[in-house]
């Protein structure tokens, strides 16, 4: 295991998207870390003198919205909460998926069948549209918006790690632990789950990117995080009625969400080429 | 093939009635009493109870639930609380709209997504491999809503180039009426020979569709390139070669066509994907579609609207989904359509 572990690192180190992608993650994560020291100003600060003041005026760096806050201090705060969204819904959402694909694939039979089925349903419905509906009726704000995509993003997790495991069940080591006499238990979490577990990691990363533009997009219809809350796409929403006389007010905050998307996928990306060199992705 | 489509569709059953009833029950956790909405707070109580046993409300939840199936089977879902009309109207007025848009913007993605899928597979490797690479990565990135404000600065703002939001100006369609056929008005406008109007609803048309085909445009690009290279490694490629056929000929007859099938799937994945995404374009384009309607019926807690558009959705999204297997046994004739799966 730590061979391969030592093998995946070094082949991730000598890919340039990967570590491009590496790079900008842990940036942001820096970013987010250090958010309250390296931010300018207070991000919830009134300045009515610099309203929509435009980059660069009197140190604000990326200018001001329109009660004069500072925009770069709320992207630098704005970046706590998306990496908190995003990675608590990819973790939770692959997790449960995890647990019922494993689960409904050593049960089998009934159990499997009632799973599957209930996968289909969750997945017939366009997924926007469903975690918009979720939002409405669980109400407005960002910790909804969380319970929302981990119900729209957990069923095709549940199946690829069900498609796993049942391709893991056929191998030899665990027919041998089962000769052995091993309890089925240990088999599960010693044999089966650490080996099906690199499809699902590598499929949460490159889902990463895709959950935060769904939570932004939501935030952007007035459904996610609420005023004053410098949140990405809140701050994009709010930036609309200002197009035509502030075009740094929208810019940059559209420009971060793709930046922190973009840093993702490229990262996901490399990492499956590197866990699958056969899927030649580009 | 009938049987197989019909099969198909059978297995449509049980996801529909699944979601319905997940629908269903949702709606009764919903705040709010229909009753009290539909007559106002200050309604006396009589007419309260008069307007449930009507409606069924006061019946065991189960019954109600086969009330409402029965309902919508008849093709009515219900009074919207905003628009004040059948639901079903305002679906009919909507959907067109929605409907011109998102297969504009497939068609735009599929038209230059597979050609340039196909220039870059062959040019594996080069500059112009690597560049659309990063573009395709970029072109998922960007989150469509902020997309089309920035086409909105850029072409409405500054170039004044896009006419303006809406379907069409309105002076247009009052100077130069046409009848509404289908709906869509590309086609109405052709129909009736009125170019006038065709070439309005184009120009107001072409910018939410490029906005909307650009993820569409990435995923097909993408996985266009990846299906060839898998292709190409096949031995019958290497035996057409050897054949001495032209290149051109082993690129579009054996490669190509034995390539599309993950191409299909995408193309259905993204059709799914166009349709969620028309929530956040309408809005900011102010198409009249399904979307914004969508969007508003979710804002006002219009249960019955939102149980239409979520149905037409989920209908749409499985029509696509049927569709594209049926293309894929009509595209790799390795695939038996009475089976569903590769043959051997």
């Amino acid at each position: 295991m730590s061979k391969i572990r030592y093998h995946f690192i070094k082949k991730l180190i000598s890919n340039p998207s990967a570590v491009l992608g590496l790079g900008l993650i842990s940036l942001f994560l820096i970013v987010a870390l250090l958010g309250p020291f390296i931010a300018p100003q207070d991000p919830y600060k009134i300045n009515f003198e610099y309203k929509l003041a435009p980059p660069g005026t009197d140190g604000f760096l990326l200018g001001t919205d329109n009660y004069g806050r500072d925009i770069l201090t709320r992207l630098i705060y704005g970046t706590r909460i998306s990496l908190l969204i995003s990675l608590s819904i990819t973790a939770i959402s692959s997790s449960i998926g995890l647990l019922v694909g494993v689960f409904s694939a050593y049960m089998g039979n009934l159990v499997d069948e009632v799973v599957m089925r209930v996968t289909e349903i969750f997945m017939a419905i366009p997924p926007f549209l469903f975690a918009m509906i979720i939002v409405v009726v669980l109400g407005p704000g960002l910790f909804n918006v969380v319970i929302a995509l981990v119900l729209v993003w957990w069923p095709p997790y549940t199946r690829l790690a069900r498609s796993k495991v049942l391709s893991v069940k056929q191998e030899t080591f665990v027919e041998a632990g089962r000769a052995l006499g091993m309890p089925t238990g240990r088999i599960v979490l010693k044999h089966i789950v650490p080996n099906s577990l690199s499809p699902i990691l590598v499929q949460a990363t490159m889902d990463v990117g895709g959950v935060i533009l769904t939570a932004t997009g939501l935030s952007f219809l007035g459904l996610g995080a609420q005023r004053p809350t410098p949140e990405w796409g809140l701050m994009v929403s709010l930036a609309r009625s200002y197009l035509e006389i502030a075009w740094w007010y929208p810019i940059f905050p559209g420009l971060t969400i793709a930046l922190f998307v973009f840093s993702f996928n490229i990262f996901g990306d490399a990492v499956r080429d590197i866990v699958d060199p056969r899927l030649t992705s580009f | 093939m009938i049987g197989f489509i019909l099969r198909r569709a059978l297995l449509l059953i049980p996801t529909l009635i699944g979601v319905t009833v997940i629908a269903f029950f949702l709606s009764h956790v919903l705040p709010g009493d229909p009753a009290r909405l539909a007559l106002g707070l200050n309604a006396p109580a009589e007419q309260v109870a008069q307007f449930r046993r009507n409606r069924g409300l006061d019946e065991p939840l189960h019954q109600q639930y086969f009330l409402y199936l029965k309902d919508i089977l008849r093709g009515n879902f219900g009074t919207s609380l905003t628009s004040k009309r059948p639901v079903i109207k305002d679906i009919k007025e909507y959907l067109p709209a929605t409907l011109e848009l998102t297969v504009t913007s497939l068609l735009l993605a599929i038209i230059t997504g597979i050609p340039i899928g196909i220039i870059v597979a062959i040019n594996r490797g080069t500059f112009l491999d690597h560049a659309m690479r990063g573009l395709s990565l970029i072109g998922i990135s960007f989150p469509r809503f902020w997309l089309g404000l920035v086409l909105l600065l850029v072409f409405y703002v500054h170039l004044d180039v896009y006419p303006g939001l809406g379907r069409i100006d309105p002076n247009v369609a009052l100077n130069h009426p046409f009848p509404r056929v289908t709906g869509f008005y590309l086609v109405d406008t052709a129909l009736d020979g009125n170019w006038i109007a065709f070439k309005n609803s184009l120009n107001h048309l072409l910018l939410p569709a490029f906005c909307l085909s650009l993820s569409a445009l990435a995923r097909i690009v993408r996985i266009t390139r990846s299906s060839m290279l898998d292709v190409m490694r096949e031995d019958y490629v290497t035996t057409a070669r050897a054949k001495g056929l032209s290149e051109k000929v082993v690129v579009v007859k054996h490669i190509l066509r034995n390539a599309l099938n993950p191409v299909l799937t995408i193309i259905g994945l993204s059709f799914g994907y166009a349709m969620g995404g028309t929530i956040l374009i309408e809005t900011i384009f102010a198409w009249p579609g399904m979307g914004r309607y969508a969007f508003k019926a979710v804002s006002n807690l219009d249960y019955s609207a939102i149980m239409g558009v979520a149905l037409v959705g989920i209908f749409g999204f499985a029509l696509v989904n049927l569709t594209i297997d049926v293309l894929y046994v009509a595209v790799d004739p390795r695939i038996d359509y009475m089976e569903g799966h590769r043959k051997g």
